[in-house]
């Protein structure tokens, strides 16, 4: 375990964020990136997979997993090592994609839950303004259809699997035979590794034990925080507790753990084909290419699967963006990114005004290496779990309904293993971080919640069927 | 008086309690349950056309959807060589359906690796209709350190140690490994696009089954590595391929067309 960090008071925390925020705004030296010339209106190309964990590729350090396609991404663009998603859960993360407003705003809570009728996407939003506009793949933005938003669809399905290299490679199909001089906007959907969510529920074995003898040498060990502080809130606790994972042997963990990677690879040579065919053509040097996730997985991490909690595993999603000759090559950057950017970025690229409200920021600049003055902080909200908000240097995280919460120093504990909330010496800590949380609060158009709590609303909603989100 | 059910408040593991199925079976145990056994005679290594139903699990429970079919069609060439032809289309959500077709010239070995190939795959609209901008032609060479794919005029390098052989090539090579065959490491093509590294193939368990009312011996190999979860393949005692799985997706003999 490591040993427990120095006590930070108030002021050090605030001197240490304005040192932050100063060195942010700063000049920093132009690593070969020039400012973007000569293109008026580059092509768009967002490909996005589902429930990747930023630490589970091996550009970021994760030696169980291959995973040449993100390590490409990285290597050839800017690698953002501590972007958030906006939701660690699907259909809010990928709505919040969608329009840059947060997930308390946009009404999509929790899946199921129907997204505000009179926020415009992306896809319209550009689509109306010269774009060319394609979707393929996963969508998941409950009671909007895809079709009303995007010129072309290709569908994908539930299930990664079998359906994600139809959809990576009719995408590519289309990228390669465009006709027409329009610039694109081209977001692709990829399943995988969300497969994953059905693991547990096929591979809890009643029948004993791992059945392949061969794997036992090939199974990752535990993570680091395998074993972690257990002061998390009841609430949390109760429904760990209800999980098919809860009393898994660790060699249960290590299987899933296993298989995780398995499904990261498998959506990696997905990736990887949607970027060779950027490479070998002549998109490459006026297409912005942005590779993210909705959300991460737990991963045995803590001993969770799935999402919808905010430790990093779930919370923390991979970021590569790369535009060769246009934008910072093989860079790892480690300003705070959150999915909320995502909108602002591309509209800053198109040369369009975004969508009004915009609760993100392009991050262009720091794509370009300009100087600019960057956040301090960067909130993702789960309504299933609570808040958190990330600082250089902590983590903050408020439950729903509980009053335990939980601090995590980063730099120090970056597993999360050491619960400092109740620590008095990291009181002004916990404040400050309150603070910062509240303050976003106040700043958006929350979303009345239903009658009866967000989940009574989710549950109605996916038993009508009526809400159900297009894939 | 009937005791009360102990009601375990988690949720029930989807894997059906079905100990006379293998476990990799379980989950498509009602499509399983409908399986038709073949009849007459099989040469793995002769001319041979063999359809599977894909199957698929939902949402991870078991059931068994049928959302498309895969047909190989085996002509054996000189000297231990084989053609194989395929066909296979998979439904997309909203109805659309995406498709693969292809030919596969494959060398005298134990993967049936390969050695050139031709595909086209598309998709099609919910009329039917092909989308003529997702229509994707190619050609590939496999090469002593991969394989060269040249893909709407645009070419493309795959670096993989040799032998290379794909998903389809395998459904023809364990039809005629020896029961105590384990070749690899080896690379898979996956629908000859997706590069899969470090694949091993083992002998796994022998069981006999009744199927479709009819007692039938099968033997089975795994196949494990990089980027697959653990992939069955059950084959009867002609070697004919019966049944194969790989994470949520089945494959089951149709032998009825």
């Amino acid at each position: 375990m490591e040993t427990n960090p120095a006590p930070i008071t108030r002021r050090a925390f605030i001197g240490g964020t304005a040192a932050a925020a100063a060195a942010i705004s700063l000049p920093r030296p132009i690593t070969g990136a020039p400012a973007v010339v000569g293109i008026a209106r580059p092509n768009l190309l967002f490909i996005n997979v589902d429930q990747l964990s930023a630490e589970a590729v091996g550009a970021n350090g994760c030696a169980h997993v291959r995973t040449p396609a993100f390590d490409y991404a990285a290597r050839h663009g800017v690698n953002f090592t501590r972007s958030y998603s906006a939701n660690p859960v699907c259909c809010p993360a990928r709505s919040c994609w969608q329009t840059g407003r947060a997930s308390s705003e946009h009404g999509v809570a929790l899946n199921s839950l129907p997204m505000r009728a009179d926020l415009p996407d992306i896809g319209q939003w550009l689509g109306a303004r010269g774009y060319q506009t394609v979707h393929a793949g996963k969508w998941h933005v409950p009671a909007r259809d895809v079709r009303n938003s995007y010129g072309l669809v290709i569908d994908g399905t539930g299930q990664g699997e079998y359906s994600d290299h139809a959809v990576s490679r009719a995408a590519a199909g289309w990228l390669l035979n465009r006709k027409g001089t329009d610039p694109f906007l081209m977001v692709v959907g990829l399943l995988q590794p969300h497969d994953i969510c059905y693991w547990p529920r096929l591979n809890t074995l009643a029948r004993g034990e791992i059945p392949y003898a061969c794997l036992r040498d090939k199974l990752p060990p535990p993570p680091p925080n395998y074993n972690f502080d257990p002061r998390e809130p009841e609430t949390f606790l109760a429904t760990k507790r209800k999980s098919q994972s809860f009393d898994w042997p660790e060699e249960l963990w290590r299987y899933y753990i296993w298989a995780y990677y398995r499904h990261v690879e498998m959506v990696d040579a997905c990736v990887g084909l949607l970027l060779d065919t950027v490479e070998s053509s002549a998109l490459a040097k006026d297409t912005l290419v942005i590779v993210s996730s909705d959300h991460g997985d737990g991963h045995g991490r803590h001993r969770l699967v799935f999402k919808s909690d905010l430790y990093d595993a779930a919370a923390r999603v991979p970021l590569m963006i790369s535009w060769p000759g246009q934008i910072a090559h093989g860079r790892t950057d480690a300003h705070l990114a959150s999915g909320l950017d995502l909108v602002p970025t591309l509209c800053d690229y198109a040369g369009i005004e975004p969508p009004p409200k915009q609760r993100g920021r392009s991050l262009r600049p720091i794509l370009e290496d300009r100087a600019t003055e960057w956040r301090e902080s960067v909130i993702s909200e789960s309504n299933v779990t609570g808040r958190m908000v990330r600082t250089d240097r902590f983590k903050y995280v408020q439950y729903r309904g509980d009053a335990t919460d939980q601090l995590f120093d980063m730099s120090a504990d970056p597993w999360e293993t050491k619960n400092l909330s109740g620590d008095s010496a990291f009181a002004s800590v916990v404040e400050d971080h309150r603070k910062l949380l509240a303050d976003w609060e106040s700043r958006l158009e929350v979303h009345p919640e239903p009658e009866g709590g967000w989940h009574e609303a989710a549950r109605k909603g996916e038993a009508k069927g009526k809400r159900k989100p297009r894939r | 008086m009937p005791q009360p059910k102990k009601v375990d408040p988690r949720p029930v593991v989807a894997m059906p309690d079905r100990p006379d199925l293998p476990l990799s079976w379980a989950k498509f145990a009602p499509a399983i349950d409908a399986f038709v056994p073949p009849t007459g005679t099989f040469d793995p290594a002769g001319t041979w056309d063999m359809r599977w139903r894909i199957l698929v699990t939902v949402g991870g429970m078991a059931g068994g959807a049928q959302p498309g079919t895969l047909r190989i069609q085996r002509q054996p060439g000189p000297s231990g060589t084989a053609k194989l032809a395929f066909e296979t289309q998979v439904t997309l959500g909203g109805l659309q359906r995406f498709s693969m077709t292809g030919t596969l010239s494959c060398a005298p070995d134990a993967l049936t690796s390969v050695t050139t190939w031709e595909m086209e795959s598309t998709v099609q609209d919910i009329k039917g209709g092909p989308i003529e901008s997702t229509r994707v032609r190619e050609r590939g060479t496999a090469t002593t350190d991969g394989a060269e794919i040249d893909r709407a005029g645009k070419k493309f390098r795959l670096a993989a140690k040799p032998p290379l052989t794909s998903n389809w090539s395998l459904f023809d090579a364990v039809q005629r490994l020896s029961p105590d065959a384990a070749p690899g490491p080896f690379g898979m093509l996956e629908d000859l696009a997706l590069l899969r590294h470090d694949q091993r193939i083992s002998p796994d368990e022998t069981r006999v089954l009744s199927l479709g009312g009819k007692a039938m011996r099968l033997r089975s190999f795994v196949q494990i590595g990089d980027g697959i979860l653990p992939t069955h393949y059950w084959l009867d005692e002609s070697g004919r391929l019966i049944f194969a799985s790989c994470g949520l997706r089945g494959y089951m003999l149709d032998a009825a067309t």
